[in-house]
């Protein structure tokens, strides 16, 4: 055979192994492996009472993108120590992605300075501008700002701009209630109303706050709470207490949870600032998985929130937002 | 550039080569044509198959789906037909409420609430044990309006939040209500209500959940207005994180479609399911049911390769085979070409192949005897012409000798004319040499001397002349009657207009492997453009009183019979003289007697 016999041979030999290789082994074609992707949140709270409609979105998206989700919650509710030693531990534990609920405005900027970590981060119910100025870092939150000032709106649109509107202020105020009360303020003060802030909350006991609610004169007044919490405690004190009720004439706040629809439906709470947990939850767990993954997140911007009342509870809409289907 | 032709590439190209790429041009079609028509069929029937299955397990779910109906319908039945009808309710109420007890217990994996409302929407009967919410308006429900609109139908509502009870509970329950209108008796009065009955629906999405087709198919149902009522990313498609082409499906009727969505082709399935209306739509999209994958394809391309290569393997054999007998041949004919008529003709491979090998084969043995001819024929020619050469003796030159002879006699020179007798003889006997061509130099010196003799007695000793050679040279081979015609030249050209005393000079050395023999005169000499002329034949060598064999033809028999590098050098100068030299390869005489007996 000649030289160029022989190249020809070698050449077609080496085709067909490459085309081999290709076509029936994992050597250069690699099958879509299913991996598996370790997250862990960490929200602010003690419990996830808040979170069971963000926890219906996360699991949903952890089935179909294989992401193995960890939720965890703090001994102490609102301890930036302790949240910041959960990022820690979960960062060295060897998570591939954190999804964290601060509950500090800068703690996050500041861990990730210190322990030089840039693992992919998704924060929820933080200002967006939070997210951009830290490296692999996206924000999933809702205009807690906006939801504020719809509340507001609507309080003055029901009551008038009178001084019996009493705001009842978060025990450990998180970065989405500081928003929501700025935007709530905001609204009352464009329109000359007045907040009158309750000084005793809900650690003060019952009477001590019936009373500070009846100092603001005959007129009944309207409660205003910052924190769901809040809002489910106050609720739960005018369905039980005949004095509160006699005092308070409507109850307004934000929150999702079954317990705070239920009072919203019994005419306890009037009017509730609802968001989309669920696909807050989805849209975590998938960013995680993406960054995970190395890809670029688009941001998704302000997340569908809303004011409802009770007529509300049956729109097609807010039915799905609020009572996910698992 | 100008590219080469089709055809010019097939010339430079060998017999192996064009045999070799057409065979495997004509292998790969096939195989592509194999290839891809299995490769068809195949898909096709992949489809078919999956396609199938797929029909198979919507058909499946459809029956399970309506089976479950079916249960749920025969459960409202037998609670109002075996249960309420015709009871008095209002008197056996704990009777009916356990029976209705029994029944939920028996159905409660399916069913979440059992209830009988009256046409004013008040609760008469639940189980489990549950009231109507506070405020709560029951008549509004668009299910509890239905029944009573339409009292002969069962009604399946849309999937929702039961809201309607007071459970105590902070959980919710998606249900899809199946409603009837129902008469309800009370002592002699009969009155119209509403029996409910709550289907979970997790039991829903348990049948429907995890059905599976092809690789990444699923399946949703759609209610008779176009509404999802189960879709496996229902919440997400709610919330607007994904879509699905509803309002284009559910107008279908029952069959097989195709559809592109989202960029993607996929197949859709629809199969309405008994009483409700609902379709349950299969999605399949086309990756699920195809060999399209890339490594798939790239395997059918291995597959292609690799058949090409065993192909090529087998053609290159077949071609080296055919061509192996008429490259052997071509090496033959290039050997025939170079003149080798001996090389042997390689007589193998098929029947035309050695027909030709044969046939070569005879061509060059003819070849070859033509040629034998020719030499022989250019041999006797040759031949016949040096003695034609050889016989050019002037009868003139024999008068004239004739004639002193006679003149001497008549003067009484006795001895004179005996010498010119006896050197005439000589002369003749030499000339003659038994018809050899070839002569002793010895003898060839003698013959020249005869011949000065006799002329030095014609022209009166107008001239003397020398005669030098050594031993040496004496026995060596020369041609005959060669110095001769150069010695009569010499005499005729040179000195019969001289006015002093000529002088010739015969010399005969030996330089080297040579023989050269040297003939020199102090005669009129002449041009060096008449001593070519004398090679050439257009000098006349002599003024027609010679032997007549010219200078020209000494030359000529020189180098017919020695050789191109053998033959004459004449030098020459008007007025002074001419030398000319003959060159002959030093050869015995024996040795070259022999070799003419041989020829």
């Amino acid at each position: 055979m000649t030289g160029k016999e022989n190249f020809f041979w070698i050449f077609y030999g080496l085709v067909l192994l490459g085309l081999f290789l290709l076509s029936s082994t994992d050597l250069i074609i690699k099958e879509e492996e299913a991996g598996i992707y370790p997250i862990s949140v960490i929200v602010g709270d003690t419990t996830d009472d808040q979170y069971v409609n963000f926890r219906k979105g996360m699991e949903r998206a952890a089935i179909e993108l294989n992401g193995d989700v960890s939720f965890i919650t703090l001994y102490e509710k609102g301890s930036a120590r302790q949240q910041r030693e959960m990022i820690l531990r979960e960062q060295e534990d060897g998570s591939q992605a954190l999804i964290v609920d601060p509950v500090e405005e800068g703690m996050i900027a500041q861990i990730r300075q210190e322990s030089r970590a840039s693992i992919p981060l998704i924060l929820i119910n933080a200002k967006p501008g939070e997210a951009w100025e830290l490296e692999n870092a996206v924000s999933i939150t809702f205009d807690y700002h906006g939801m504020g000032r719809r509340l507001g709106e609507e309080v003055l649109k029901e009551y008038g701009a009178q001084e019996r509107v009493c705001l009842l202020e978060a025990e450990s105020p998180n970065g989405a209630d500081l928003l929501f009360l700025q935007g709530f303020c905001e609204a009352m003060e464009e329109e000359g109303g007045l907040v009158r802030t309750l000084s005793c909350g809900r650690g003060s006991g019952t009477e001590a706050f019936l009373e500070e609610v009846a100092q603001g004169g005959p007129e009944k007044a309207v409660l205003v709470a910052q924190d769901p919490e809040g809002l489910i405690w106050a609720a739960q004190l005018l369905a039980e207490t005949k004095e509160a009720a006699d005092l308070v004439e409507g109850l307004y706040g934000r929150g999702n949870t079954v317990s705070a629809l239920n009072y919203l439906d019994k005419g306890i709470v009037q009017g509730l600032c609802v968001t989309d947990d669920f696909s807050a939850g989805y849209l975590s767990v998938k960013a995680a998985v993406e960054l995970a993954q190395n890809r670029v997140v688009k941001d998704t911007g302000f997340l569908e929130s809303g004011y409802i009342r009770r007529e509300d509870l049956r729109d097609e809409k807010y039915e799905k937002m609020l009572y996910p289907i698992e | 550039m100008a590219k080469p032709r089709k055809s010019d590439l097939f010339q430079r190209v060998s017999i192996r080569y064009t045999i070799f790429i057409y065979f495997t041009i004509s292998a790969l079609i096939m195989i592509l044509l194999i290839g891809l028509s299995v490769y068809g069929r195949l898909t096709g029937q992949f489809s078919a198959t999956i396609r199938k299955e797929n029909q198979t397990v919507i058909n499946q779910v459809n029956l399970t789906m309506d089976s479950y109906l079916r249960t749920v319908m025969k459960l409202s039945d037998s609670i109002y037909y075996g249960v309420i009808k015709n009871v008095d309710f209002f008197h056996q109420s704990e009777t009916v409420n356990s029976e209705i007890t029994l029944l939920y217990d028996n159905n409660k994996d399916s069913v979440s609430n059992i209830a009988l409302l009256s046409k004013d929407g008040e609760l008469l009967c639940a189980v489990p044990a549950a009231r109507l919410k506070t405020g709560t308006d029951v008549t509004g429900e668009e299910w509890f309006a239905d029944a009573l609109e339409h009292p002969e139908n069962l009604h399946f509502s849309m999937p929702h939040v039961q809201y309607i009870f007071d459970n105590g509970e902070n959980q919710y329950r998606w249900v899809i209500t199946l409603s009837r209108a129902v008469e309800i008796t009370d002592g002699t009065a009969t009155a119209q209500g509403v029996l409910l009955i709550d289907m979970t629906y997790a039991s829903l999405q348990y049948m429907l959940d995890n059905i599976p087709l092809g690789d990444q198919g699923y399946l949703y149902l759609v209610g008779s207005s176009g509404e999802l009522i189960y879709h496996p990313k229902m919440q997400l498609i709610d919330a607007g994180l994904e879509k699905e082409n509803v309002s284009e499906i559910y107008d279908c009727r029952d069959g097989n479609y195709q559809e592109t969505w989202q960029g993607k082709k996929r197949d859709i399935i629809v199969k309405t399911v008994g009483y409700t209306g609902w379709k349950i739509v299969g999605v399949v999209p086309e990756q699920g049911f195809t060999l399209n994958e890339v490594k798939t394809r790239l395997f059918m391309v291995f597959v292609v390769a690799f058949f090409l290569f065993l192909l090529a393997v087998i053609n290159a054999y077949i071609s080296s085979k055919i061509t192996a007998p008429i490259k052997e041949l071509e090496k033959t004919v290039n050997a025939l070409e170079e003149g080798d008529l001996d090389a042997e003709v390689s007589v193998g491979g098929s029947y035309e192949i050695q027909h030709l090998g044969r046939s070569i084969g005879n061509m060059a043995r003819r070849i070859q005897a033509l040629m034998d001819d020719i030499v022989a024929e250019h041999e006797s020619k040759r031949k016949s012409e040096f003695d034609t050469l050889q016989s050019q003796i002037n009868p003139h030159f024999l008068y004239n000798t004739l004639d002193i002879i006679v003149w001497m006699i008549e003067n009484e020179q006795k001895q004179e004319a005996v010498k010119i007798v006896t050197a005439l003889a000589r002369f003749f006997r030499i000339s003659l040499s038994k018809g050899r061509s070839i002569i002793l130099v010895r003898d060839e010196l003698e013959h020249v001397r005869n011949y000065l003799t006799i002329q030095q007695k014609r022209f009166k000793n107008k001239f003397t002349y020398r005669i030098e050679a050594g031993p040496e040279v004496l026995s060596l081979a020369s041609l005959k009657l060669m110095l001769q015609p150069l010695v009569e030249n010499a005499i005729y050209h040179g000195m019969e207009f001289m006015d002093g005393d000529g002088e010739i000079l015969v010399k005969v050395e030996r330089q080297g492997g040579r023989l050269c023999f040297i003939i020199e005169d102090n005669g009129l000499g002449m041009t060096a453009e008449q001593a070519r002329g004398l090679l050439t034949g257009e000098t006349k060598s002599t003024s027609g009183k010679g032997s007549g064999i010219g200078v020209k033809n000494v030359n000529e028999r020189i180098r017919l019979y020695f050789g191109e590098d053998y033959g004459l050098t004449i030098h020459s100068e008007p007025d002074v003289g001419t030398r000319i030299q003959i060159h002959l390869p030093a050869v015995p005489y024996e040795e070259l007697v022999e070799k003419e007996k041989e020829s």
